[in-house]
């Protein structure tokens, strides 16, 4: 019975030793959950849905595209912008999200009320603060011209835009946009090296962010309360909004951190404009409420140097491939043809 | 001999009817519904009608499908006929609104078009009925009331599905009598509902009272 015991021990510290060492565990990628079986993916789908993501035309005075508020060099959010810009410079009450890898996302927003890609774009598009234009409309300014005729025809086999054509469309492009070649893709798979700082910072991130940002996600693609004050300005309840339960208050969807250098500002409502600063409010700041997420009820702790290993390692999501890939970029051939 | 004869009969009884042709009807106390015109409710508040659409569906098993959902339209007259399955046991089953999956699926054709003005972008639902028009019992700009009850997470779900037995003729005549259905309303206290929640589920709760299955003839 002794021996069995010690040997249960030499076990389980072996395996405790394998996952908090310095030692790579391998991360497999979940399976997509975006379901193409109602919307296969095609070429000429991506490349019409790559044209209406940059084309201004969807918004009310065509004056506002996607790209604006989520530009790729970015990681497909609005940098150095706390709050969205509209149409008619009108300010929205939260900070656009980053957008990459959204076929495994299972819901849409920072409140998640949107629960599928393909009906995402409708709220951008009607949004008063955003682009504030009808879907009619914007089918009938697309079915007056040629070059989109012939692209839905190629897309879909059907000259005349339709509204749930128009939603496949964006969202084939959309899931196009995946992260996965950072330094740390590169690392877990053996091609790069972390150096000392680096590899104390994922350690220590593992340790204290991992169970909310779940690798390699970087989200567990849940809603939690981060212990932010509310801001009095937005009185902005989050997932409360939506559910009208008391027990989601000032709970927001978990985002992605890849990509993270580059997708400041920070939080829902782009309080943060340091990643220092989000640290800082972990150790130091979480306001206790009933909402609170369970993750945080024990204090974070970090020294300054901790932190500092944090940040270097959260730069290694960095994904330039992602970033400068020119199959993202403004579609410029489309837009010359006429 | 007979057995199988009588075996036949009950086959062909089960399948020769897959299909009802529901037909809806609006009234006020039992007469045709009109606009421009004023009504008073069983509370005493002076209606006219405007707006009364809703969604009338089957249960999705699996997935949707846009030919399984109609949007039923009081101006429209085209729009208050629907052919609907039956199910295998030949029963009438519909939901009066859209069961969650219509709301979350990415079917987006026909009556679920989202341009049609029964969706709501930032919570992405349909709103399952919409009843608006004018009342000088409703404090409100131009004395507008605007019901829009939608909702389809729990607990706050609006859609009802009825299973109304098996039906033995094809014509299912369903009325709508907004007599009924403001029966327990009062517009007054309550005359703009505009997100999900209890008041919206409270208030489908009172307004389907309205709708009643005549008969099958």
């Amino acid at each position: 019975m002794k021996s069995l015991f010690v040997i249960f021990l030499i076990l389980s510290t072996s395996l405790i030793w394998k996952n908090s060492g310095d030692k790579i565990f391998s991360i497999t990628w979940p399976e997509k959950t975006y379901d193409y079986s109602v919307n296969p993916r095609s070429d000429s789908k991506i490349q019409l849905g790559r044209a209406l993501f940059y084309d201004p035309i969807l918004s009310k005075d065509n004056s506002i595209s996607c790209s604006s508020c989520h530009l790729q060099a970015t990681g497909f959010t609005h940098v150095d912008h706390d709050l969205s810009h509209g149409i008619d410079g009108r300010i929205g009450t939260r900070n656009s999200m980053a957008l990459m890898n959204l076929a495994w996302s299972t819901s849409f927003m920072w409140d998640g009320g949107v629960p599928a890609l393909d009906r995402q774009t409708i709220a951008p598009i009607t949004d008063h603060n955003e682009m504030d234009e009808d879907l009619k409309k914007v089918l009938k300014k697309l079915n007056k011209l040629p070059r989109y005729r012939k692209a839905f025809l190629e897309a879909f086999g059907a000259e005349e835009a339709t509204t749930q054509n128009l939603l496949f469309a964006i969202s084939q492009f959309e899931l196009e946009l995946i992260s996965n070649n950072s330094k740390y893709d590169k690392y877990l798979r053996g091609e790069a090296q972390f150096n000392e700082q680096e590899q104390n910072g994922l350690q220590l991130f593992r340790n204290n962010c991992a169970s909310c940002h779940t690798e390699p996600l970087f989200t567990s693609h849940k809603f939690e309360n981060n212990g932010l004050p509310l801001d009095p300005t937005l009185m902005d309840y989050g997932r409360k909004k939506i559910t009208n339960l008391a027990e989601d208050a000032q709970k927001f969807k978990v985002p992605t951190l890849r990509n993270i250098k580059h997708t400041y500002p920070y939080m829902h409502d782009g309080r943060f404009s340091k990643l220092r600063e989000v640290l800082d409010h972990y150790t130091d700041n979480i306001e206790r409420s009933s909402t609170l997420s369970p993750q945080l009820k024990k204090a974070i702790k970090l020294s300054s140097n901790e932190k500092a290993d944090i940040i270097a390692f959260l730069f290694t999501l960095t994904d330039d491939d992602f970033l400068f890939n020119p199959k993202f970029g403004y579609p410029r051939e489309f837009f010359s043809k006429e | 001999m007979r057995i199988l004869l009588f075996f036949l009969v009950l086959a062909n009884q089960t399948f020769s009817q897959e299909k009802a042709e529901l037909n809806f009807t609006f009234l006020f106390q039992g007469d045709s519904l009109q606009e421009n015109t004023w009504y008073i409710t069983k509370k005493g508040d002076s209606l006219k009608f405007e707006t009364i659409r809703f969604f009338v569906s089957v249960p999705p098993k699996n997935e949707v499908s846009a030919d399984a959902a109609h949007l039923v339209d009081w101006s429209k007259p085209e729009t208050h006929n629907w052919s609907v399955p039956l199910n295998e046991k030949r029963e009438l089953v519909i939901t009066y609104g859209l069961e969650p999956l219509y709301h979350t699926a990415s079917v987006m054709e026909g009556d679920l078009d989202p341009s049609l003005g029964m969706y709501w972008a930032w919570q992405s639902g349909y709103i399952h009925l919409k009843i608006e028009g004018e009342s000088p019992s409703a404090n409100t700009r131009n004395n507008k009331f605007q019901y829009h009850l939608g909702g389809y997470l729990d607990p706050f779900s609006v859609d009802k599905t009825i299973n109304f037995g098996q039906i033995y003729e094809s014509n299912v005549q369903i009325k709508i009598d907004l007599w009924d259905v403001f029966r327990l309303v009062n517009v007054k206290k309550e005359n703009e509902i505009m997100i999900p929640g209890k008041q919206a589920v409270r208030m489908m709760k009172k307004m389907i009272n309205g709708f009643v299955l005549l008969g099958a003839y």
